[in-house]
């Protein structure tokens, strides 16, 4: 595959985006990865609007790493949101936050999330997490073709 | 009648007596006239012997006197003669009298025959001598003629003594009977007379008896007017004028009987119907009786709550003449009711207001544990995640004590980690709903043995499991948990060095309708002292530095919740370094689907 493996990863938290960051360049991962802090951002990123018109600087990613408590619009919004979206309703999404409750899990899944991962406290945990997240879902999964203004 | 039947029995007595007595009187006259007509026949009896004696005599004198003149020829032997002469005719006249005709049959031709003779022979002698005549008396013609009077007579004779003998023997006869009858009679009697008496005695006795019972019984009648005075009654005619006020309703409204009796009772006691007083009136009427719940004012004004009832109360016709109307206060019970409705009324909105605390609690609570999850967390994960990458990125400028302090950053926040998941997990059990559903221990035990895999590895820990075991009512994840926990204390608490044993076994408990199993696990580990075995199961409660047995405190009051929320019980058996036994008992599973909701707060 020619194209870079992008990664838009929706997380308010800088320190774990740095960790996250620093995990897939430990494991030696090809994804590129951007990052949007909140839920507002995320969605002009997705719609290509506001500050993310350039789709060379910002490009569609094909997987949408989502945090679930995030200011402004929530994890559990965006992904409702999203799969409203003729355009991107089909853009492989996987949860990656620290909550356990099966409140957020459910409801995560009835609003069309494709996984679900816990944030792990060791970071060795989170390399293997990562690598595997690659490995499964650019590698393994077949993706669906997401065309912006098509559908 | 029991009295009736005991008249007709004791009248049937008296007759019987009468009759008896009767009975004995005709029979005694009847036997007095027989008796004379016997003495009588028997006096004629006598009479015919005497008369024949007398006839036989006069003629054996005449017969006599002739033959001794015939010899000696002396007038003075012919006095007899000439003197039964006289009286034969007389006697033998007297003789028909007593005994008629017929039975003398040939006699007076006999007598006269031999009369006859005798006159001949005298006659004889005076014409041709002594000797002629004494040739006829020679002859035998007059003796033959005396012998056959002779015979006759006792013939006649005879008669007489066989029928006096007759007599007399009916007579006899008639006095055993008589006897005998009046024996009898008499026993009879006095049998009668003995029954006669002890019926009287026993009419008395019933009497007595009788007596005692109206005593008694208008002893009660006293009491009873006594009491029904006592009782809260009226009496009144149908157009509602009190017609007898008892003492009891004086005592409850305080009106007098003077005062009440005349007056309408619903304008005195100004009655408050439930409903309107037409249709009382109608039931009393139709039904026979009212009852039910009425307000009055005592004289006072204070009102009073009585259950009234009202009877009503016909003359001989069938028309109502009178209602009786019985109340009973129950205006203490009345109180009681308005407190406890009010009481009720008040928990009503108390338990309200406290579900509704609660369930604002509950919502606190489980958004409390979402904060813990996201934003508590994640500061850790950071000082861990740097601690980390400073050792590794970093590791040729620090010395072994900044290396050393940098782990420790790390480890603690690792630790707090734990601590949170395990706090939430452990809050989890208190809030979620649980349904209970049939869980194989076997499958449960074989995940929480799969996530301990790593520590059991590490300790060299020796797992023996009395399989299979039993399905039990619960929940796969709490007892995943449960039994995660359990094994894994088993494993951690024991002496350094010394590989863990632990023994998995279950059994059936309980009889009939509620079968339990219990779920034992038994270690060869440092083991408890008796007087921590409660504690041991509360949060945070722990026993030995972390430096020692790492953990958070959390693992067995995860087991407590965890078990108490399945319904079933637990417990633990030890003793320092004997090892421990901790168990767990639930029902032993049967059918689906039970939910427990979980508890507000």
């Amino acid at each position: 595959m020619d194209r870079p493996f992008h990664i838009l990863l929706v997380e308010d938290d800088e320190n774990d985006v740095l960790l996250l960051k620093r995990a897939f360049q430990k494991a030696g991962l090809r994804a590129a990865i951007q990052n949007v802090a909140d839920g507002d951002a995320a969605v002009d990123y997705l719609r290509g609007s506001g500050r993310f018109t350039d789709r060379s600087e910002f490009p569609l990613p094909m997987l949408l790493l989502l945090d679930l408590k995030l200011p402004r619009l929530g994890g559990h919004e965006i992904l409702r949101w999203l799969r409203a979206e003729p355009a991107l309703k089909r853009l492989p999404v996987v949860v990656l936050t620290s909550s356990k409750e099966t409140r957020d899990v459910n409801l995560a899944y009835d609003l069309g999330a494709n996984s679900y991962l816990i944030k792990p406290l060791l970071f060795d945990g989170l390399i293997g997490m990562m690598t595997q997240l690659e490995r499964y879902w650019f590698h393994t999964n077949e993706n669906p073709l997401i065309e912006e203004g098509r559908a | 009648m029991h009295a009736g039947k005991f008249l007709t029995w004791r009248g049937g007595l008296l007759v019987s007596a009468v009759l008896l007595v009767v009975a004995t009187a005709l029979l005694s006259f009847w036997n007095l006239r027989q008796a004379r007509a016997s003495a009588q026949q028997v006096e004629r009896g006598y009479r015919i012997l005497n008369a024949t004696q007398a006839l036989l005599s006069t003629l054996t004198d005449a017969e006599t006197g002739q033959r001794g003149f015939l010899l000696t020829g002396d007038p003075a032997y012919l006095e007899p003669y000439n003197l039964a002469l006289s009286s034969v005719a007389s006697q033998e006249s007297e003789l028909r009298s007593l005994i008629g005709t017929a039975p003398l049959a040939t006699l007076p031709d006999l007598i006269d025959r031999k009369l006859s003779e005798l006159a001949e022979t005298i006659r004889i002698h005076d014409r041709d001598g002594a000797p002629a005549a004494v040739d006829v008396v020679k002859s035998g013609r007059g003796r033959a003629t005396m012998e056959a009077i002779r015979v006759r007579i006792r013939e006649l004779e005879n008669d007489q003594h066989a029928e006096l003998t007759r007599a007399l023997q009916a007579d006899r006869r008639r006095a055993r009977n008589i006897l005998i009858f009046t024996i009898s009679s008499a026993i009879v009697l006095f049998l009668l007379l003995l029954s006669t008496v002890v019926a009287i005695e026993r009419d008395a006795l019933k009497l007595e008896s009788a007596n005692q019972n109206l005593r008694i019984q208008y002893r009660r009648l006293q009491e009873a007017t006594h009491t029904l005075d006592m009782a809260q009654a009226m009496v009144r005619r149908p157009d509602g004028t009190i017609v007898l006020w008892t003492h009891g309703m004086e005592l409850l409204y305080g009106f007098t009987p003077q005062e009440a009796v005349g007056t309408i009772s619903h304008k005195l006691l100004h009655t408050e119907f439930p409903v309107p007083l037409d249709r009382i009136n109608q039931v009393v009427l139709d039904q026979g009786q009212w009852r039910g719940e009425l307000v009055h004012r005592k004289r006072g004004g204070e009102l009073v709550h009585v259950v009234s009832t009202w009877t009503r109360h016909l003359d001989a016709e069938g028309q109502p003449t009178a209602v009786i109307e019985v109340n009973n206060d129950i205006s203490e019970r009345k109180k009681g009711e308005e407190e406890i409705r009010t009481l009720n009324a008040d928990l009503e909105r108390r338990v309200q207001q406290r579900t509704a605390q609660l369930e604002e609690t509950n919502l606190e609570l489980e958004s409390f544990a979402y904060t813990i999850s996201h934003d508590l967390r994640a500061p850790l994960r950071t000082m861990h995640g740097f601690s980390q990458a400073l050792l590794e990125d970093y590791r040729e400028r620090l010395d072994e004590t900044a290396a050393d302090y940098i782990q420790r950053i790390g480890a603690a926040a690792a630790r707090m980690d734990l601590l949170i998941q395990d706090l939430l997990s452990y809050s989890r059990l208190s809030r979620k709903d649980l349904r209970l559903e049939p869980v194989n221990l076997s499958a449960a035990l074989r995940d929480a043995l799969e996530q301990l895999q790593g520590a059991i590895r590490e300790s060299r820990a020796v797992i023996e499991i009395a399989a299979p075991l039993p399905v039990v009512l619960g929940q796969f994840q709490v007892l995943t948990q449960v039994l995660g926990n359990l094994v894994s204390n088993a494993i951690k608490f024991v002496p350094r060095g010394l590989p863990p044993r632990v023994q998995i076994r279950a059994e059936r408990q309980g009889s009939g309708a509620i079968k339990t199993v219990r779920l034992t696990i038994e270690d060869n580990g440092i083991g408890i002292e008796p007087k921590h075995r409660a504690q041991i199961f509360q949060v945070f409660h722990r026993l030995h530095g972390v430096d020692s047995y790492p953990g958070t405190g959390i693992g067995l009051a995860i087991v407590r919740k965890g078990i108490e929320r399945l319904g079933g019980v637990y417990g633990v058996e030890s003793a320092p370094e004997r090892g421990s036994r901790f168990w767990i008992e639930l029902p032993e599973a049967k059918e689906h689907g039970q939910t427990i909701p979980h508890p507000v707060g």
